[in-house]
C-alpha cells in the first residue's frame, strides 16, 4: 500500500465523532432492569389503553422465553460481549416533556441540542419544507408543522400521541408488519417501546412536506426503543427521513427500534435513514449497538416502498430494511451505503419477498470498509410459487480501504416460480490504481482522486435521498471519509 | 424409540461388527482413525435443518438419518457389462469398485502380488500408481498413512465421519514428481442398487510436484433401489502440479448420494474440477480447495439436472490462504419437474491474501412451474488488493430463442432440450480431456434427450 493511502487510512481511523457531547437536562428515568413492572409502568406513564398493555405483556413474556432459552440471534457476522438486558434503563425522558403545543415550552437545553445538531425545530426553519419529530431519549419532545399537515389530513405525531388521538388506526396497523414474535429484538421493542413517529397519509394525498424524525440518545445507561409506524392509504405519497446521534460514552448503549411501513393500493413511501450513532472510539470502546428491525409491506396493488440508508455510525449495525411485495405489481427498493471504520461492524442488507404477481425489486448496496471495520451485506430475495413474473436486480459492491478490514457478501436467492428473473451481481475491490493514475494525469492529487472515486462509488445511492438531506449525507460521508478522500 | 434413534443404534451395531470382522487386522493407526471418526459421528449425529444450521438450511437428510442402511455385501465376481461406462479412448487406468469393493476382473490395474510387495510399485517410478487403498494400507505405504484423513476430517460433518469410520477400500492414486500421465485415470464406482445398502467409497489422490493427470470418478448403478453412497475424496496437489478432476454422478432415481472432496494446493499448482450431477433422489456434493501457497489456481465447475422430485445440493468453497492465487466457480443448473437445485458458493480471502482473484457464477434455468432454485454465492474478504466478483441468475429459457427454434421446425421439447444443453455446454467445455468430455457429453445427452 502506498504511503499516501496509509496516511489516509490512519487519518480516517482517527477521525473523531462530532456529535459526542451530552445535554445537561433533568431527566426522569426508571431504574435499570427489565421486568413486568417496568413494562406496566411505561404503559401507565403513557396512559395507554388496555389492549396495548396486553400486547406489550405478551411481547414481554415471549422475549423472556427467548432470553431464558438463550435464543439470541447468533447468525450475524458481528461479535460483541453479551448484552446485559437487566443493566439497561428502559425509560428516560427529560422532565415535563409531555406533548408540547409551542416551541416556547421546550426545555432550552434541548432546543440548543437540536440547534447544535442542525435540526430545524424553529418556526422560521420550517419554511425549508420539512416537518420534524424530535425524539430525545424515550420521548418525542416536539413535532413541527403539525398545522400545515393537518390541512391535508396528514397525521404526523409521536406514536404515544397517536395512541391517544387515533387509537383505531394504531391498533389496526401496529405489529401488522413486524409482529412481536418476529425476532428477538422485535419482541424486546414491542414490550418496552417508548416513542417514535406515527404517520398516516389519507387516500389520494401527496404529503406536501418531507417528514423527518431526529433521534437523540442522551441519558446514560439508557436504551432507545422507538417504534415508527407509517401508513400511506390508497394513492398517497410520503417521503420520510430519520437521523440520529448519541453522546460519546465508554459503555455500549442499545438501540433496538422497529419501523413498520404499510402502503395500500397505488401508494408510495420513501424512507431514508442517515444513521450516525456514536461508533465507539478507535479501539472499539463504547458505541451504540444498533439492532433494528425495519420492514415495509406493499399491501396494495401497484404500491411502492423504497428504503435508502446511509449507515456511518454505531459500533454494531444489525439491520435489514425489507419489503413484503404482496400487492400485484408492487415494487420494493433498497439503496444502501454502509461505511465501517475503526472497529465498527455492520451486518446489513435486505429481504425482498415476492408474493403478488408482476412484482419487482431492486437492491443496490455499497459497502465501504476502512481501518479495522467489518462490513457484511446479507440479503434474501425470495420468489414464492404464485409470484408470476417477479423481477429482481441486485448489485452489491464492496470497497476496501486498508488491509486490516473485511468485506463480506452473503446473498440468498430462493426462486420458486419459473417465470422469475433474478439477477445478482457483486464485486469486491479497492480503489483501482488505474483509476487513480487516470485522475492524477488530469492534475488531481492522489487524495482528490480517491475522493472523486469514492463519491462516484456511492453516488447511485446518495442521489436517491430527498434533496433536503442529500447535502447532510454528503457532509457526513465527507467527514467520515476525510483523510481517505482528501 | 424414534426412527433416527433406531438408525443410530443400527450404525453403532454395524460399526462394532465391522471392527470385529471387516476391519480386523488393520494397522493400529487406521483402527484409531476409524474409532475416533465413529466417535465424532456419534457426537455430531446427522445434520438437521433446524434454525441456525446454515450449511443444511436447504437440504433435509432425514430420509437418510431415519433409514437403516447396512454395509453392502458385494459379490466379488459380479458380472457387469462395462461397455456403457467405458471411456472412449484406447488407453485408460481403470479401477472398478462394485458396491464399494474392488473388482479386479473389471479393472485394468490388477497389480500382481509380487508387484504389490515390491516397494518400487508404490514409489511410482516414471508412471502413476493407481491402486487399491486397501493394498496401500496393507503394504504399509507411508504416503497412505501420512495423507489419509489429512484433509477430510471426521470433525467436519457426520458423513465424512461415517465414511472414515467404515473406511475399507477405495482408490489410491499417486502421480510422482514430474510424471505426466496422458491417459485418463478412471475410478468407476458401480452400485448394484440393492435397497438399504450403504457404500463409503474413499479416494486419496497425491499429485506431486510438476506432475499432470486427469482423474474421472464415475458413479453408476445397475438397479434402482434406495441405496446410499457416501464418498470422500482427498487430493493433495504439489507445487506446479496440474490435476484435472471430473465426477460424473448417475446414481439410480431412488439413491442417496453424498460426496465430499477436499483439495490442498501448493505453490503454482493448478486444479480444474468439473462435477456433473444427473442422478439420485437426493444428492449433496461439497468441494473445497485450500490455496495454501502463492500462485495456486483452481477452477471449480459443476452442472446439475433435476426432474421429478430430485434434490441436488452443490457447494463449492475456495480458501485463499496465500496471495496471488486465482479461483473461479461456475455452476449451472437446469431444473424440471418438481426438482430443487441448491448452490452455495464461497470464497474466503484471508488477511494477507493480496492479489486474490476470485470469481463465482451460478446460473439456473427453471423449466417447470414446480421447480425451485436456491442460490447463495458468498464472499468473505479480509484483504484489500483483491478482485472478487460473484453473479447469480435464475430465469427461464429465452422465449425468442425457443420461438426461433420452433419456427425452424424443431418441436417444443427438443427445442428446450437443445437450449438446456447449450446452456450447460460452458461447463462441459471446461473438461480438458477429450475422452472424459465425450463421456460426459453422451451422459448429458442421454439424460436430457433431444437428439445428439
Amino acid at each position: 500500500m502506498t504511503t499516501a493511502t496509509n496516511r489516509a487510512v490512519r487519518e480516517l481511523a482517527e477521525q473523531s465523532y462530532q456529535y459526542g457531547w451530552t445535554t445537561d437536562v433533568e431527566e426522569e428515568s426508571v431504574p435499570p432492569g427489565l421486568n413486568e413492572d417496568i413494562v406496566r409502568w411505561i404503559s401507565a406513564r403513557k396512559g395507554e389503553p388496555e389492549w396495548l398493555l396486553e400486547w406489550r405483556l405478551r411481547a414481554f413474556r415471549h422475549f423472556m422465553t427467548l432470553l431464558d432459552d438463550a435464543r439470541l440471534p447468533a447468525w450475524a457476522n458481528v461479535s460483541h460481549p453479551p448484552v446485559d438486558f437487566q443493566a439497561i434503563r428502559y425509560y428516560a425522558a427529560p422532565k415535563a416533556a409531555a406533548e408540547l403545543s409551542s416551541l416556547d415550552e421546550v426545555d432550552s437545553e434541548i432546543l440548543r441540542t437540536y440547534e447544535k445538531l442542525g435540526i430545524p425545530l424553529e418556526e422560521q426553519k420550517r419554511l425549508s419544507g420539512v416537518a420534524v419529530d424530535a425524539i430525545f431519549d424515550s420521548v418525542s419532545v416536539m413535532t413541527t408543522a403539525k398545522e400545515t399537515l393537518a390541512k391535508y389530513g396528514v397525521i404526523f405525531s409521536s406514536v404515544s400521541a397517536a395512541v391517544q388521538e387515533h387509537p383505531d388506526l394504531v391498533r389496526k396497523y401496529l405489529g401488522s408488519v413486524v409482529p412481536y414474535s418476529d425476532n428477538f429484538y422485535a419482541a424486546l421493542n414491542a414490550a418496552v417501546f417508548s416513542d417514535g413517529s406515527f404517520v398516516y397519509i389519507p387516500p389520494g394525498v401527496r404529503c406536501p412536506l418531507e417528514l423527518s424524525t431526529y433521534f437523540r440518545i442522551n441519558a446514560q445507561e439508557s436504551g432507545q426503543f422507538e417504534r415508527t409506524l407509517i401508513i400511506a392509504d390508497k394513492g398517497a405519497y410520503a417521503s420520510y427521513l430519520e437521523g440520529c446521534s448519541a453522546p460519546m460514552r465508554d459503555e455500549n448503549q442499545l438501540h433496538a427500534a422497529v419501523v413498520e411501513l404499510v402502503a395500500l393500493d397505488d401508494a408510495e413511501i420513501k424512507y431514508a435513514t442517515i444513521q450516525n450513532w456514536y461508533p465507539g472510539d478507535e479501539n472499539g470502546k463504547g458505541g451504540i449497538y444498533n439492532f433494528v428491525t425495519k420492514r415495509g409491506k406493499c399491501a396494495g396493488a401497484r404500491s411502492r416502498i423504497s428504503w435508502t440508508q446511509v449507515e456511518t455510525g454505531s459500533a454494531i449495525t444489525w439491520k435489514y430494511p425489507s419489503v413484503i411485495l404482496q400487492g400485484d405489481g408492487s415494487t420494493g427498493e433498497f439503496y444502501s451505503v454502509a461505511l465501517t471504520k475503526g472497529r465498527q461492524q455492520a451486518d446489513t442488507g435486505t429481504k425482498m419477498t415476492h408474493i403478488g404477481k408482476n412484482t419487482s425489486s431492486r437492491i443496490i448496496s455499497k459497502g465501504i470498509s476502512a481501518g479495522r471495520g467489518n462490513n457484511t451485506y446479507r440479503g434474501l430475495v425470495k420468489v414464492l410459487p404464485n409470484a408470476e413474473n417477479a423481477v429482481n436486480y441486485t448489485q452489491c459492491d464492496s470497497l476496501l480501504i486498508g488491509d486490516q478490514c473485511g468485506a463480506h457478501t452473503v446473498p440468498y436467492i430462493e426462486a420458486q416460480n419459473r417465470s422469475a428473473s433474478v439477477e445478482h451481481e457483486a464485486s469486491t475491490t479497492r480503489v483501482s490504481e488505474d483509476q487513480i493514475f487516470y485522475c492524477q494525469q488530469r492534475g488531481l492529487t492522489r487524495e482528490a482522486a480517491q475522493s472523486v472515486i469514492v463519491n462516484g462509488f456511492v453516488r447511485e445511492v446518495v442521489k436517491r435521498l430527498p434533496l433536503e438531506f442529500s447535502v447532510e449525507a454528503d457532509r457526513l460521508l465527507e467527514v467520515n471519509l476525510e483523510g481517505t478522500v482528501g | 424409540m424414534s426412527a433416527s434413534a433406531n438408525s443410530a443404534t443400527a450404525w453403532a451395531e454395524q460399526f462394532h461388527a465391522f471392527e470385529r470382522n471387516g476391519a480386523a487386522g488393520a494397522p493400529q493407526w487406521l483402527a484409531n482413525l476409524r474409532r475416533s471418526a465413529f466417535g465424532a459421528f456419534e457426537r455430531a449425529g446427522f445434520p438437521t435443518a433446524r434454525r441456525g444450521n446454515e450449511p443444511w438450511k436447504y437440504t433435509n437428510v432425514r430420509p437418510i438419518a431415519e433409514s437403516v442402511f447396512t454395509i453392502a455385501e458385494p459379490n466379488a465376481e459380479a458380472s457387469v457389462d462395462l461397455a456403457p461406462y467405458e471411456l472412449p479412448c484406447p488407453r485408460v487406468h481403470r479401477l472398478t469398485f462394485v458396491d464399494g469393493r474392488y473388482a479386479a476382473h473389471l479393472s485394468t490395474e490388477p497389480a500382481s502380488e509380487a508387484e504389490l510387495r515390491s516397494g518400487a510399485l508404490w514409489r511410482g517410478g516414471d508412471g502413476p500408481v493407481v491402486g487399491r487403498l486397501a493394498d496401500a494400507v496393507e503394504y504399509r505405504v507411508p504416503l497412505a498413512q501420512e495423507r489419509l484423513g489429512s484433509l477430510a476430517s471426521a470433525e467436519d460433518d457426520a458423513f465424512t465421519a461415517l465414511n472414515t469410520a467404515f473406511l475399507r477400500d477405495g482408490a489410491f492414486v499417486h502421480v510422482p514428481a514430474g510424471a505426466v500421465v496422458p491417459e485418463p485415470i478412471h475410478l468407476l464406482f458401480i452400485a448394484t442398487g440393492r435397497s438399504a445398502a450403504a457404500t463409503h467409497p474413499r479416494a486419496l489422490i497425491s499429485a506431486d510436484a510438476d506432475s499432470s493427470a486427469t482423474v474421472l470418478m464415475s458413479f453408476e448403478s445397475l438397479d434402482g433401489g434406495a441405496y446410499f453412497t457416501n464418498a470422500v475424496t482427498e487430493a493433495i496437489v504439489g507445487p506446479g502440479a496440474n490435476l484435472r478432476l471430473c465426477a460424473l454422478q448417475r446414481e439410480s432415481a431412488g439413491a442417496f448420494h453424498i460426496a465430499s472432496t477436499r483439495i490442498r494446493q501448493a505453490r503454482g499448482s493448478r486444479v480444474s474440477s468439473v462435477v456433473v450431477d444427473l442422478g439420485g433422489r437426493l444428492s449433496r456434493r461439497e468441494i473445497s480447495a485450500a490455496l495454501e501457497e502463492p500462485g495456486a489456481e483452481v477452477s471449480l465447475c459443476g452442472l446439475y439436472y433435476g426432474d421429478g422430485e430430485r434434490h441436488m445440493d452443490n457447494r463449492a468453497f475456495v480458501d485463499h490462504a496465500a496471495p496471488e492465487a486465482t479461483s473461479s466457480e461456475i455452476y449451472k443448473g437446469v431444473l424440471d419437474g418438481a426438482s430443487r437445485g441448491v448452490f452455495c458458493g464461497g470464497a474466503l480471502a484471508r488477511p494477507g491474501a493480496q492479489k486474490t482473484v476470485a470469481r463465482q457464477t451460478n446460473k439456473t434455468l427453471l423449466l417447470s412451474p414446480g421447480a425451485e432454485a436456491d442460490s447463495q454465492p458468498k464472499l468473505e474478504i479480509f484483504a484489500d488488493d483483491v478482485s472478487c466478483t460473484h453473479g447469480s441468475a435464475v430465469g427461464q429459457p429465452d422465449a425468442d430463442a425457443l420461438f426461433y427454434l420452433k419456427s425452424r421446425g424443431i418441436g417444443a421439447d427438443a427445442a428446450l432440450a437443445l437450449l438446456a444443453r447449450g446452456f450447460m455446454s460452458e461447463v462441459i467445455a471446461a473438461i480438458e480431456d477429450g475422452a472424459v468430455r465425450q463421456r460426459v457429453e453422451d451422459a448429458v445427452a442421454a439424460r436430457l434427450g433431444g437428439g445428439a
